[in-house]
């Protein structure tokens, strides 16, 4: 029964507008994100060489580092104007300092420009693009059950909610799955446009990756789906995931933050935007070390069972309306 | 007694401080066509929606002992048609009638275009059934229903808001429903001439209580055409009756008599119960239909059923 409850719930799903429109909004997300690390030339801009970066890196990418890269390239007279007029007003002095500026085009090789494909795939989760469009998709599949009353139709699930609740779980893993597997595919395309070379370097890290920041995508979508089933409101679950996702909630966990330090005498480096799945998937990369993925995992699933569990509950208690 | 299909016994669903429904007793007759009649608010809809598991009863239980008693069972052998039909208006008709197919593990494209041509959808092709007419949801609410051949069919409403011609159309399908395929069908409607058209059986419920449940011919004959006697002791008037050889009457209290038959002897009627020295307080002919009957009974206002 199970089967046929994910195959008909599936079919609803791939039935919905919005499945195909949000992987093409991701497209022009993630073609955005890439022109930005990938042609724009940030390091020119900014008056510095890509040595210069490779500086910076170096010393650890300390401030002082960076300090001396912009004073070399202040100093190298590369700049974004055309005629600039430098007026410095002294007690007694005036100096006028006319500099030749140089055209500059700010279209060049971009941050990662030399980088491979997992490493943007990686910009492109950590822009929160997914979870947001996911979140939009979750609360549209959610609340269409209560907004059309399509449980009322299924006499036999009425004694299996849980089931039926289950497999719509079930079918935004798989569709939050694929949308990450789109993401890639995505990147893919704009790597082999923009690119020095493509460098698929599908390694271990990358699986690993690629699979952990997808739990966090569908802990989050849990989120969503929970919040609409409660509310049985479309919007409410949208709203609830893009102001999550878009981190409107920043201030109020800085403040609760701030409160817990100071009540419980915690430690001034805890932070409680680190337990939060966006911070998570926002902050967890390719080369995040054991603990980071420790907790982002541990996240997700307290998340995602809560939410799994909640939404359960209230499915199968609640009266078909 | 023919075989009964579903029991229930003192349902009852409660919201906060409100009963909804109260202590209702149902018997539902295998083969029947069940019709529940009451205002709106009465309890109707709660009702079906217990039968149907969609709500859990607070109190009281229900049986479908024509299912063998396995109520988790029943649910696969039930189709309703609860409130408003609960399509998808960004679909077909076909792909709406598909989800419920996919759900019940049926599914080839020729049993959903059966269903459709069964409930006269057979040629609205691509258009979405958010661009239905009323009728056509109601038609495709019904064919919802039908999917997974159930043997019970709950119906609220289903002639709300249709023109006269979908009213006879849908009254017609249901009639062949149940004639043809031996479907047992529970129906509630406030449009009681209507029902009594196709029901064989009647409850009458107001106020989240069973007024009364009675079969088709229990009720006409209740509702039929009669001479009324009211009298301080009408046990006195018997044998007049019998005399003057009236034989289809019935005695409802103290007060009153029923004569069903000779409607136009009644001034004859009332000479000869006179010339016995018999005080009659009134007599004469009295017609109701259902309508006037169920206002009577439920003690509604006339223009408040709605």
């Amino acid at each position: 029964m199970f089967l046929n409850f994910l195959k008909a719930e599936g079919y609803r799903a791939s039935k919905m507008k919005c499945i195909w429109i949000l992987p093409i909004i991701m497209f022009c997300l993630v073609l955005l994100t890439s022109f930005v690390l990938l042609k724009v030339d940030m390091l020119g801009m900014m008056g510095m060489s890509r040595e210069d970066m490779d500086a910076i890196s170096e010393q650890g990418a300390s401030a002082e580092g960076l300090e001396d890269s912009f004073r070399a390239g202040f100093s190298a007279g590369v700049d974004m104007g055309n005629d600039m007029v430098a007026t410095a007003e002294g007690e007694d002095v005036e100096v006028e300092v006319e500099v030749e500026q140089e055209d500059v085009s700010i279209i060049g090789e971009g941050l990662l420009y030399r980088e491979d494909v997992p490493e943007l795939f990686y910009q492109n989760i950590a822009t929160l693009s997914t979870i947001l469009l996911l979140a939009i998709f979750t609360g549209l599949f959610v609340g269409d059950v209560y907004s059309t009353g399509v449980m009322k139709n299924i006499t036999i699930g009425n004694r299996k909610r849980g089931l039926l609740f289950t497999s719509r779980m079930t079918v935004i893993a798989i569709y939050s799955f694929l949308f990450h597997v789109v993401t890639y595919i995505w990147t893919l395309i704009c790597v082999a446009l923009m690119a020095e070379s493509v460098k698929l370097n599908a390694d271990g890290a990358f699986f690993k990756y690629f699979f952990f920041s997808w739990i966090i995508t569908f802990a989050f979508c849990l989120v969503v789906a929970a919040v609409t089933t409660l509310t049985r409101s479309k919007a409410a679950g949208i709203t609830v995931g893009v102001i999550l996702a878009s981190g409107l909630l920043t201030m109020a966990i800085s403040i609760a933050n701030m409160i817990l330090v100071r009540k419980f005498g915690l430690d001034d480096s805890f932070s409680l935007a680190n337990y939060t799945l966006t911070q998570n998937l926002a902050v967890l990369n390719l080369h995040s070390e054991g603990h980071d993925v420790a907790r982002a995992l541990m996240c997700s699933f307290i998340y995602g069972i809560l939410a799994f569990a909640g939404g359960f509950v209230i499915n199968k208690k609640r009266d078909i309306s | 007694m023919e075989e009964l299909l579903l029991v229930t016994k003192e349902l009852t669903k409660k919201y906060k401080n409100t009963v909804a429904v109260d202590d209702v007793d149902l018997h539902i007759r295998k083969g029947s066509i069940y019709g529940l009649i009451g205002k709106n608010g009465a309890g109707k809809t709660t009702i079906m929606k217990m039968l149907a598991g969609m709500a859990v009863p607070t109190s009281g239980s229900f049986e479908y002992v024509g299912f063998g008693g396995d109520n988790d069972q029943a649910f696969s052998r039930i189709g309703s048609l609860i409130e408003s039909p609960a399509i998808q208006p960004n679909l077909t008709a076909f792909d709406n009638l598909k989800i419920k197919c996919l759900a019940y593990g049926i599914g080839d494209a020729e049993y959903i275009n059966e269903k459709l041509k069964l409930v006269g959808l057979g040629n609205v092709g691509k258009k979405k059934a958010g661009k239905f007419s009323l009728g056509m949801k109601q038609r495709l609410g019904i064919a919802l229903a039908l999917v997974g051949e159930p043997d019970f069919l709950l119906l609220d409403e289903p002639i709300n808001g249709l023109d006269p011609q979908g009213i006879v159309e849908i009254r017609d399908m249901i009639a062949k429903l149940n004639k043809e395929n031996g479907i047992t069908i529970l129906i509630s409607s406030h449009i009681l001439e209507e029902l009594s058209k196709i029901a064989t059986d009647y409850a009458i419920i107001n106020n989240g209580k069973i007024v009364e449940e009675s079969t088709s011919d229990e009720l006409k004959m209740k509702c039929r055409d009669k001479i009324v006697i009211k009298a301080a002791d009408t046990a006195v008037i018997l044998p007049v009756l019998d005399e003057k050889g009236f034989s289809e009457y019935q005695v409802i209290d103290k007060n009153t008599i029923y004569v069903f038959e000779r409607l136009t002897d009644v001034s004859t009627l009332n000479m000869e119960i006179a010339k016995a020295g018999i005080p009659v307080d009134s007599i004469g002919v009295v017609s109701s239909d259902l309508e006037e009957y169920f206002l009577k009974v439920t003690g509604t206002i006339a223009g408040d059923m709605s």
